[in-house]
């Protein structure tokens, strides 16, 4: 084969490959130790002197060509190793769970009070009058009860008691406390039903946070701290701000509604205060040596607010469309 | 509770504009629902009706977070006339009626109220009617205390203030007949009744403009029963709203002398009065002290301060004490001090500080440890979470019977359910978990799905509830759903620590799950879902309470293999009619030192094939102490395939 000959059939070959390896195996047959230009280059010093310039210079003209054309043409390729599927498909979908938004929230703010020393309890769902009311100092027949529209149930000749389902985490409070010494801070996640019409902010189930720390001398500007830094770590890259209101509930003194600015608005988040005398009185605690504060959080609130969802009701839909997004 | 802005700007007239009584209102004392016009809706807390559900109330509030100078508009009358018999008062029920106080005057008209006056009454949604009336429910509106005038001419003998007689009636002003029963208390003349005491007045001895004589009534009410009566006659109005919400009975003359000017202002004249009243409520004193403040809220004051806020309430010092009127029912200890003091100051300035406690480790609960577990566990294996209603119907309980509180329970009935079908509370989860399926088979081929919840039923009488794990894998012409739950739940099982467990097949459409040789769970075919076609499904209800008991941590370390495997898969055609279970086992029983693992990798049916069916498992031989050889193996394959020939008649492909 001459000059020509080899010039045009590399070029073509070397169009022609399709892979890194391809390009090799014709480097390795034009260029290589073996090659066929390599071996006119080669037979270059047998040849006369003038001839040996002329042809000596178009055959290294050509190689530093298929040089040139093989790594420009190896670059395309990219990486090392053969093209094995197409890398710029779109990503094929896999399937994966989703965990409940709801279940989300519940168990980011039980880590985030673990991280404060407080321990999470859970309690029953189908609550006796006393616990739910009477020992939170909401008596009956008092229209301070109408702030929790009540589920009855209809009980059993084996219920000691009048069984509702619970309105609030609150009677956590109560079974904790008679089972326990303070110092102590516990959280309790949970559901919870109020008798009445839903719409996009309202349901007859959904779920709250309590929290309750007990000790010698736990103020309210401890409760301001650890809610601040329950809220700044849960709304952690947001920029947030922190609003202290009065409020009433019959089983705090004083109470305390407690709003936070997030993007500009001001919003309701809980209900909080210190513990009421008369709740420590029930509980078998002297009220003297001990106090400390209590509070509830909405955790549907908590999650509406978190990940824009605007309607409550979604939550319990059961719509994969809605879930699978979490 | 509705409010008007100019009246409490009549009692403070530096009163600044409504944004500012906004902003003191919600930052200092009560939640503003909303302003209208002149109408502020305030959400006025239970506990502070006696001193708050008036104007004088919430101008108070505002004269102490504003600085505003605050004059009570009510003056003390003296020297009025008593007893002298122009009417008679006789309370038989003292303990339901705490004080009656009652006014005689006569006056020479009753024409209509000035404009001012009627629309004070309108912001604060009470119709105009005429003078006498409407003076009433100022009255009621600037000191708090519920009033009303009735036609002493059309009262016959002497008030008696009685629990009515089972199915007397009444008229009410507005033109109501209600029948009564023993619970209700009645005022009353010797003949009929007048009023709903504390709720509504009565039509016959009501106020015209024809009256010229009247007799004005300024009394209080046991809360309970006004609160229990209102809601049984359901009827609530202005008074027994207040009244329910227990009124000190030192209000009573408050709105009494309020109502006695106004109505000189009309001509009226006061020619008799009575006050029946036994227990005589006083001012209580009430410690407080800067230390213990200091110590419940962690922020600093000092007693002049205290003090500024605590005398614009009307709380006088008295000593190291302060003196509380007797209206501020809802203050009575230090705590309550210290909230009043806090609310003024401002929660804004009270400082966030990290508690000084010691740290001790916390506690797992195993409700919420157990349930976060799982929860990871299947959305790792695929499965998506949901949340359904606690509350299903009739039919919903009747379809599934499955549960784990035993063949005695009963599902549990709401008093008051929020609809038939959400009377009862779910006994079980499928009920919904299928639902689920039926919703989102409009949009998914298949889903796989959990929930982790509560399930509740009367169990011997007594109410009883159980923390359930769901699982439903459904879809179209979806048949593996039941395999690949089976799967997942021994896969979480073992998760779990838990090995001793078993799946056993009760029918063609039940597996039971037993642990420990314990009944924990299930998973039930169902060959079609309501509501989605060519739907199939498969349910799974696992009883989460007891398997959270028995959940161990300990996963003991196996040797790795040290001989390779040796695999080998046997096709055969068998008879539908014999189970897939009872083959695997058969084969596992051949030789279970070498017989690793027997698994179904193929199956095969159709019309042509009849009664018969295409099977093909892969066995997984391995042995301990050496490499198997091919022979040895060929030797157990042959075993099997002439055991399964004998027992279930199968013929090899």
């Amino acid at each position: 084969m001459n000059l020509g000959e080899i010039g045009s059939s590399a070029r073509e070959a070397i169009n022609s490959a399709t892979t890194r390896e391809a390009l090799e195996q014709i480097r390795l047959n034009y260029l290589g130790r073996k090659g066929e230009l390599t071996e006119i280059l080669r037979s270059l010093k047998e040849l006369p002197v003038e001839e040996r310039r002329v042809l000596g210079s178009e055959a290294n003209v050509l190689r530093v060509e298929l040089e040139n054309m093989l790594a420009d043409k190896t670059a395309n390729f990219g990486e090392a190793g053969e093209m094995v599927a197409d890398i710029t498909a779109p990503g094929k979908k896999v399937s994966r769970g989703h965990l409940h938004p709801l279940s989300r929230v519940m168990a980011d703010a039980s880590k985030i009070f673990a991280g404060m020393n407080f321990s999470v309890v859970t309690g029953p769902e189908a609550e006796t009058e006393y616990y739910n009311f009477d020992a939170l100092n909401i008596p009956a027949n008092h229209p301070a009860r109408e702030m929790w529209d009540t589920f009855w149930l209809k009980s059993g000749k084996g219920d000691k008691q009048k069984m509702l389902l619970r309105t609030h985490t609150s009677p956590m409070q109560m079974r904790f406390m008679e089972k326990s010494t303070p110092p102590f801070q516990i959280v309790v996640p949970g559901r919870c039903f109020r008798y009445e019409a839903t719409d996009m902010s309202h349901e007859v189930n959904f779920y709250q946070l309590e929290g309750l720390m007990v000790g010698k001398d736990v103020n309210l500007g401890n409760f301001k701290f650890i809610i601040e830094e329950f809220l700044k770590k849960f709304f952690v890259g947001q920029k947030i701000e922190f609003r202290f209101r009065p409020s009433y509930f019959p089983f705090v003194e004083p109470g305390v509604e407690v709003d936070i600015k997030l993007k500009g608005k001001w919003l309701e988040i809980m209900g909080a205060g210190m513990v009421h005398p008369r709740v420590f009185e029930y509980a078998h605690y002297n009220p003297k040596d001990w106090q400390g504060f209590a509070f509830g959080v909405g955790i549907d609130r908590l999650a509406m607010i978190k990940y824009g969802v605007p309607d409550i009701r979604l939550f319990y839909s059961g719509d994969l469309r809605f879930l699978k997004q979490f | 509770m509705k409010f008007s802005y100019s009246l409490l700007k009549k009692l403070l007239p530096k009163l600044p504009a409504k944004t500012k009584v906004s902003e003191a209102l919600n930052m200092h004392s009560f939640e503003l629902e909303s302003i209208e016009g002149d109408t502020l809706d305030i959400k006025l807390p239970a506990n502070r009706y006696s001193d708050a559900s008036s104007h004088i109330g919430i101008a108070r509030e505002l004269s102490t977070s504003l600085g505003l100078a605050f004059k009570v508009p009510v003056k003390k009358l003296v020297n009025t006339p008593m007893n002298r018999g122009l009417f008679g008062v006789r309370v038989e029920e003292k303990d339901l009626c705490r004080r009656y106080s009652g006014r005689y005057f006569e006056l020479k008209k009753i024409g209509i109220s000035p404009t001012w006056l009627k629309s004070i009454l309108k912001s604060c949604g009470i119709q105009s009617i005429n003078a006498v009336v409407d003076v009433m429910n100022y009255a009621m509106l600037v000191t708090g205390q519920p009033m009303h005038a009735f036609d002493a001419d059309e009262v016959k003998g002497k008030i008696i203030v009685r629990r009515a007689k089972k199915g007397e009636k009444i008229t009410t002003l507005d033109g109501k007949h209600i029948e009564l029963n023993s619970q209700v208390l009645l005022i009353a003349d010797e003949k009929k009744p007048l009023a709903i005491a504390g709720i509504k007045g009565g039509k016959e001895a009501g106020v015209t403009a024809k009256t010229r004589k009247i007799i004005v009534e300024s009394a209080n009410f046991d809360p309970t029963n006004i609160f229990k009566t209102s809601r049984e006659i359901k009827l609530q109005t202005d008074a027994s709203l207040r009244f329910a919400h227990d009124l000190s009975p030192a209000l009573s003359e408050i709105g009494m002398d309020f109502a006695t000017i106004m109505l000189a202002a009309l001509g009226a004249k006061l020619k008799d009065s009575v006050d029946v009243y036994p227990k005589k409520v006083s001012d209580r004193l009430v410690n407080f002290d800067v230390a213990s403040y200091e110590k419940l809220t962690g922020e600093k004051t000092d007693l002049k301060e205290a003090k500024k806020y605590f005398e614009a309430l009307g709380f006088e010092p008295a000593g190291k004490k302060f003196r509380v009127p007797a209206w501020r029912t809802d203050v009575s200890e230090f705590e309550d001090l210290a909230e009043e003091l806090t609310r003024f100051l401002g929660y804004g300035r009270l400082k966030s500080e990290s508690p000084r406690v010691a740290i001790k480790p916390i506690a797992d609960d195993l409700e919420f440890s157990f349930g976060n577990n799982v929860k990871e566990f299947l959305t790792r294996m695929g499965l998506d979470e949901v949340y359904n209603p606690s509350f299903y119907g009739e039919k919903e309980d009747n379809d599934f019977k499955d549960s784990f509180f035993g063949a005695s329970a009963s599902a549990l009935e709401l008093e008051n359910p929020i609809a038939e079908n959400r009377k009862y509370l779910r006994k079980n989860l499928t009920a919904w978990l299928l639902k689920n399926a039926e919703w989102n088979s409009r949009f998914f081929e298949k889903i796989r799905i959990f929930e982790l919840g509560k399930t509740f039923a009367l169990v011997g009488g007594k109410t009883s509830e159980k923390l359930v794990l769901g699982v439903l894998a459904a879809g179209k012409k979806d048949k593996g759903g039941v395999l690949e739950i089976k799967g997942s739940l021994s896969e979480l099982l073992r998760s779990l620590g838990i090995t001793d467990f078993f799946f056993e097949p009760s029918g063609k459409n039940l597996l039971k799950l037993i642990v420990n040789g314990r009944d924990m769970g299930f998973i039930r075919q169902f060959s079609s879902v309501p509501g989605a076609k060519q739907w199939v499904a498969a349910a799974a209800e696992v009883d989460a309470d007891s398997l959270s008991k028995m959940i161990s941590e300990e996963h003991e370390y196996k040797p790795l293999p040290k001989y390779p495997e040796v695999i080998r898969d046997i096709s055969m055609v068998s008879d539908r009619a014999v189970s897939i279970g009872d083959i695997v086992e058969e084969i596992s029983l051949v030789n279970e030192k070498l017989i690793d693992d027997v698994d179904l990798v193929d199956e095969y049916w159709d019309e042509k094939f009849g009664p018969k069916q295409s099977l093909t498992f892969r066995i997984v031989f391995r042995s301990d102490e050496k490499t198997l050889g091919d022979e040895e193996v060929n030797a157990e394959v042959e075993k099997i395939i002439s055991n399964l020939k004998r027992k279930f008649q199968i013929e090899v492909r």
